[in-house]
């Protein structure tokens, strides 16, 4: 049994390792609120000696843990209880998780980052116009301080197709960086270009669907009478010219019928 | 007995697919099937639907002297409720006989024109709820820049970010004056132009009755079936996701209740940045708590998708560098994102905003479910000429009668005015 204060770790299976090195089996006293994880520095070295380091010597990407991705969020915050009962209003400047809207569970991911260079975020003026919120007699930059180091924004959360969890690999992120880095490189028209047939697809794929939709429920052959030759020889067209044909490599053709 | 006519027969074909209506109806490829109609609740009647509200908490806290002190008085939470009355959308389809003989060289080709008409109808229908949809509760579409008064119109997107976008060939519709209290009448679109945000009109007979000399610049233009002043139509996302002070929302006075407000960030004309989308979901968090705030899903047309891509920070295409990876794009396939939140496009989309909406504060209050209308159990019905006789053509309606309800505009935030990409 943990006791307070002791440290524990806890796997993603939910599992205790006590400091022993012994696995609790107990059921656990404590709810697992949050998760916090580091990059593996080996990760993290490995797209750094690929790609090289910003102007400030901070990776070009780099791969955080959700829980552990903290931004500056400032202004007038309305508070409730984890129940939802309302609680206070207040005033101020919070480090709080950057993906929080991701929810609980969507933070429980890696995520990739790219670097933004200072100027991407435009001037500070610009930044300090843009971010400057008044409540009552109180200014606030809701995003905090200007990033005069640049800052990372998000790429990719790492989860499959269905939103499920994947573990952080080497060969994802290198997979996820190129794609990144193929993704920039297109020009802005071809860039439009390829959004509108995207749309085409779509519409096509709505079309299709449609129409296999009503296929699906009216009768077959439109309720056309209709019978077929079970086993109908292919590849060849049967033309009987006369009746000497018949037996001779050539069968007759039905009348209404087409054997192709 | 008489023959059997092929009004009737045809009336049968068609029947063959009515089960197959709704699915068609709800696919979930559009902002207005994916405002789903949930639960038995929302089977509402000719009455309002009812959805309470819990504005404001009650409860007065104070430290207290028990050594005889005053307690004070105490107070409850405020409740309100909000109401939602459903409408009725219909769409018709008239096909002539002659469309249907000139494909009818066997009975199959006559089960494909029927076909045809149900398909393409049931995709314009949810194409028309779709753009009614992006609208603001009050039904306008589109609003007149420029009027020669023979109904060669200009409708800018200086001034409705739409412009004639919201329109399509052939449409009928409602002609109003700017503050929406005189109904100058109906007419129909015979061309349009989504590049030079242009229509033509025409009217008369069935066309219309707008007088077209009467149709000036700062008209409006609303869905035919329209009627009287300041008309009540379908409560689109504009309705909803409003940050104004002013007006009223499901029978609410937005000035008594901020808490009815939309959040919002104003770009000001300026280019999307991540710092806006920063912005504009901080302040669902501000509002409603770190937890507060739901699965969103950003909501936008494809040109701030296309600005959101310039910024760089997302992943567009995904080619195939080599085999070993090939199988990892399966992992990420079809998953567009901004900021980590899942992309929804449309082309009807305001182009100059982007919503981040939690769709499981949305609803539809449904009256009748999308079907043919009918008269005992007749769907198709006969077209009649001007002597008295049949005409040779018959017509089928979709119909649906519903509203669209949010149970709280503050789950919600958008960026409007933003800046559009060239070439758009």
């Amino acid at each position: 049994m943990p006791i307070m204060g002791e440290i524990i770790t806890l796997n993603r299976d939910r599992s205790i390792y006590l400091p022993d090195g012994s696995v609790y089996t107990g059921r656990p006293r404590a709810q697992v609120l949050k998760e916090v994880h580091e990059c593996p520095p080996e990760v993290q070295s490995q797209i750094n000696r690929k790609l090289g380091l910003n102007r400030f010597d901070g990776p070009l990407y780099r791969v955080v843990w959700g829980w552990n991705r903290l931004d500056w969020v400032a202004g007038k915050f309305t508070r409730y209880s984890d129940d939802g009962v309302y609680l206070r209003e207040e005033y101020g400047s919070f480090l709080e998780p950057k993906y929080s809207y991701m929810g609980r569970e969507g933070l429980n991911r890696w995520m990739l980052e790219r670097w933004y260079a200072p100027e991407e975020y435009g001037s500070r003026e610009a930044w300090e116009f843009e971010t400057t919120e008044i409540e009552g007699d109180r200014e606030f930059q809701a995003l905090g301080p200007y990033p005069d180091r640049g800052g990372y924004e998000l790429v990719q959360v790492m989860q499959d197709s269905t939103g499920d969890f994947i573990q952080l690999e080497q060969e994802i992120v290198d997979y996820l960086i190129w794609a990144c880095e193929v993704s920039r490189e297109q020009r802005e028209s071809k860039r439009k270009q390829r959004l509108e047939e995207e749309q085409e697809r779509e519409e096509a794929k709505r079309r299709a669907l449609y129409s296999d939709v009503f296929d699906d429920a009216a009768p077959a052959f439109g309720g056309v009478p209709n019978s077929t030759q079970a086993n109908a020889p292919k590849g060849q067209v049967y033309k009987l010219d006369s009746l000497k044909d018949i037996g001779k490599n050539k069968a007759p053709s039905m009348p209404g019928m087409s054997v192709a | 007995m008489a023959a059997m006519t092929n009004t009737q027969s045809v009336a049968l074909q068609l029947e063959k697919v009515r089960n197959k209506l709704p699915l068609l109806y709800e696919r979930d490829d559009v902002l207005f099937a994916a405002i789903k109609a949930r639960g038995e609740v929302e089977r509402v009647s000719t009455r309002n639907m009812r959805i309470p509200l819990k504005l404001r908490p009650g409860g007065k806290y104070g430290q207290a002297d028990m050594d005889g002190g005053d307690l004070g008085r105490g107070s409850g939470t405020t409740y309100d409720v909000a109401t939602v009355t459903p409408i009725f959308f219909r769409f018709g389809i008239e096909i002539t006989k002659l469309v249907e003989y000139a494909t009818n060289s066997s009975e199959k080709a006559v089960a494909n024109a029927a076909k045809k008409e149900v398909i393409e109808g049931m995709a314009q229908f949810r194409a028309a709820l779709d753009k009614h949809t992006q609208t603001s509760g009050n039904g306008v579409l589109a609003n007149v820049t420029t009027s020669d008064g023979v109904g060669n119109l200009v409708c800018l997107n200086t001034v409705n970010p739409q412009g004639v976008q919201l329109l399509y060939f052939n449409q009928k519709v409602s002609f109003y004056d700017a503050t929406l209290a005189t109904n100058r009448g109906t007419g129909t679109i015979t061309a349009i132009d989504y590049t030079a945000q242009t229509i033509t009109v025409i009217t008369g007979g069935n066309d219309g009755t707008v007088v077209l000399a009467n149709i000036v610049a700062t008209d409006l233009i609303l869905p035919d079936g329209v009627t009287g002043a300041n008309p009540t139509s379908l409560f689109g996302i504009k309705y909803h996701q409003n940050s104004a002070a002013t007006g009223t929302w499901l029978n609410m006075n937005r000035a008594n209740f901020p808490e009815i407000r939309t959040p919002t960030f104003n770009a000001g004309g300026a280019a999307l940045t991540t710092g806006m989308v920063r912005l504009a979901i901080n302040k669902i968090k501000k509002a409603l708590g770190l937890n507060g705030v739901g699965k969103l899903m950003a909501y936008c047309n494809l040109e701030q998708e296309h600005q959101y891509e310039q910024l760089g920070v997302t992943i567009t295409s995904i080619a195939t560098p080599s085999g070993t990876v090939r199988d990892l794009e399966l992992l990420f396939e079809g998953k567009k994102t901004m900021a980590g939140v899942p992309l929804m496009l449309s082309i009807n989309a305001d182009p100059t905003r982007i919503d981040f909406l939690d769709m499981t504060h949305w609803g539809r209050a449904v009256m009748q479910d999308i079907d043919y209308f009918e008269i005992g159990n007749q769907t198709i019905f006969p077209v009649y000429g001007s002597s008295g006789g049949l005409a040779a053509a018959y017509l089928f309606y979709f119909v649906t009668g519903m509203q669209i309800w949010n149970d709280s505009p503050r789950n919600g935030s958008f960026i409007s005015n933003l800046e559009k990409p060239a070439g758009y």
